[in-house]
């Protein structure tokens, strides 16, 4: 049973780093759902001992290698990320589907803060946008999301 | 994998391990300010996600494959007969180059300067494109494993794409010049007046700030690599000037230019072999590497 859902958790995890990578054009590529911190937020809400803050530093910095961005910084903004699911994840768990959806969209843009702050200091830019719209298409496509994956993670 | 054994230490550790996983990032982050630390961890991590880049490319692998097995022979043919016209078409040009070229020594032999050292190049393709606001880059085909390093600069046909930013073990990761956070010298075909092109963070803009103010600069002026800082070979056209616009404090005269390569729509790039690197010194390379 375990050792099930730990290849369901980390075989989701490497489809999402899949989808990360498939390169859009455009609009699209601005507007990708950070498909990599969906899974790793429904698992550490649904999973929090087995897909802890090891296996998301452990994905981040992978995906930091596929990107060549700065290295380790989405491992900074998505530990940072778990750790806060970590300290409300009971309170996550029992919420209204409509609250917790408000919730991550919470986690989400203060993850993206992050980044852009990172991103900000490491290379002097002097604008500071935050990209919404990838914020809005993973909250569009979340529901879904969770429905997948709650019926798989029922299945095994 | 991952699973901590003890339920009740979890809670305890969860500030300790936050804490030491987001020093780590942050030593990583420092670290990879400097490529010669940072480069090795990346070229070894890129083994655990190479099946993955695969992945990706399959479906672009099938098109190919499926585009060629379906494409019918009288297109073929035809494509043949075009590619021969171009072939004739660019040996007559390369047979005019060729006395072009022999008065251009001789005329650099009479000048005493030094001559333009043919550039070798290798073909790269590439697999991953990024083109979104702060960050434009392309991932190519070619890394550790090929000899690629930091620093080669990468053309297409046309021009100047960019150059090679990070290496991993079997793909490389190439900063466009309209990177926001990229420069590149160059000087000016006509003139030789010399000055910096910044990239915008467009695909088809590329900002000079910096051009002095006594300089005589028209609409359609080429500029090609300087050559200064080491970086780019010299003599690679780089950009079209497409606008002339004054400084606010008028101290210097800025300009917009058009990038030479086809930035939008790019397949196949070339890689630039400087002399110090040539693809058989890749075991050299290696062997370094695993000291």
């Amino acid at each position: 049973m375990k050792l099930r859902s730990l290849k369901l958790i980390h075989g989701s995890i490497i489809v999402s780093l899949i989808l990360m990578l498939i390169p859009w054009s455009g609009w699209f590529k601005i507007a990708q759902p950070y498909w990599l911190a969906l899974v790793i937020i429904y698992w550490s809400i649904e999973a929090p001992r087995q897909a802890g803050m090891l296996t998301a530093f452990f994905y981040s910095i992978l995906l930091d290698v596929l990107y060549g961005s700065l290295f380790g910084k989405h491992g900074f903004s998505m530990v940072a990320m778990v750790f806060l699911i970590s300290k409300i994840h009971k309170r996550l768990k029992m919420t209204s589907f409509w609250q917790l959806t408000l919730m991550i969209a919470a986690l989400l843009l203060n993850d993206s803060i992050i980044r852009t702050f990172i991103d900000w200091v490491s290379m002097n830019q002097e604008d500071f946008s935050i990209n919404l719209w990838s914020i809005l298409t993973s909250i569009l496509i979340w529901p879904w999301f969770k429905y997948l994956l709650d019926r798989l993670n029922h299945r095994f | 994998m991952w699973t901590p054994k003890n339920t009740n230490t979890l809670s305890q550790n969860n500030i300790l391990t936050f804490l030491f996983l987001e020093i780590i990032c942050v030593v990583l982050m420092i670290a990879d300010h400097s490529a010669h630390i940072t480069a090795p961890v990346r070229a070894s991590i890129s083994a655990l996600t190479y099946p993955l880049v695969k992945v990706v490319e399959l479906p672009q692998l099938a098109y190919q494959f499926i585009n060629t097995t379906v494409s019918d022979q009288a297109a073929l043919l035809n494509e043949n007969i075009v590619l021969k016209q171009k072939l004739s078409q660019a040996q007559i040009d390369l047979l005019q180059m060729e006395v072009v070229s022999q008065q251009n020594t001789e005329l650099r032999k009479l000048l005493h300067t030094k001559q333009l050292l043919p550039l070798k190049t290798t073909a790269a393709f590439i697999v991953n494109v990024n083109t979104g606001k702060n960050n434009h880059y392309v991932i190519i085909n070619q890394g550790f494993n090929q000899g690629i390093t930091v620093g080669q600069t990468v053309l297409d046909l046309n021009g100047v794409v960019g150059q090679v930013d990070n290496v991993t073990l079997e793909n490389s990761h190439v900063i466009l010049i309209t990177n926001k956070n990229h420069a590149i010298p160059v000087e000016f075909l006509r003139t030789g007046i010399r000055t910096f092109i910044y990239g915008t963070g467009e695909l088809d803009n590329l900002s000079l700030p910096e051009i002095p103010q006594s300089a005589d600069i028209k609409l359609g002026d080429v500029l090609i690599t300087s050559g200064y800082g080491g970086v780019f070979p010299p003599g690679l056209k780089v950009a079209t000037i497409q606008k002339i616009l004054d400084s606010p404090d008028k101290s210097f005269q800025r300009a917009t230019a058009l990038p030479s390569a086809n930035l939008k729509l790019m397949k196949q790039l070339l890689l630039v072999w400087s002399l110090q690197d040539q693809p058989d010194k890749k075991n050299q390379l290696e062997g370094q590497s695993s000291q």
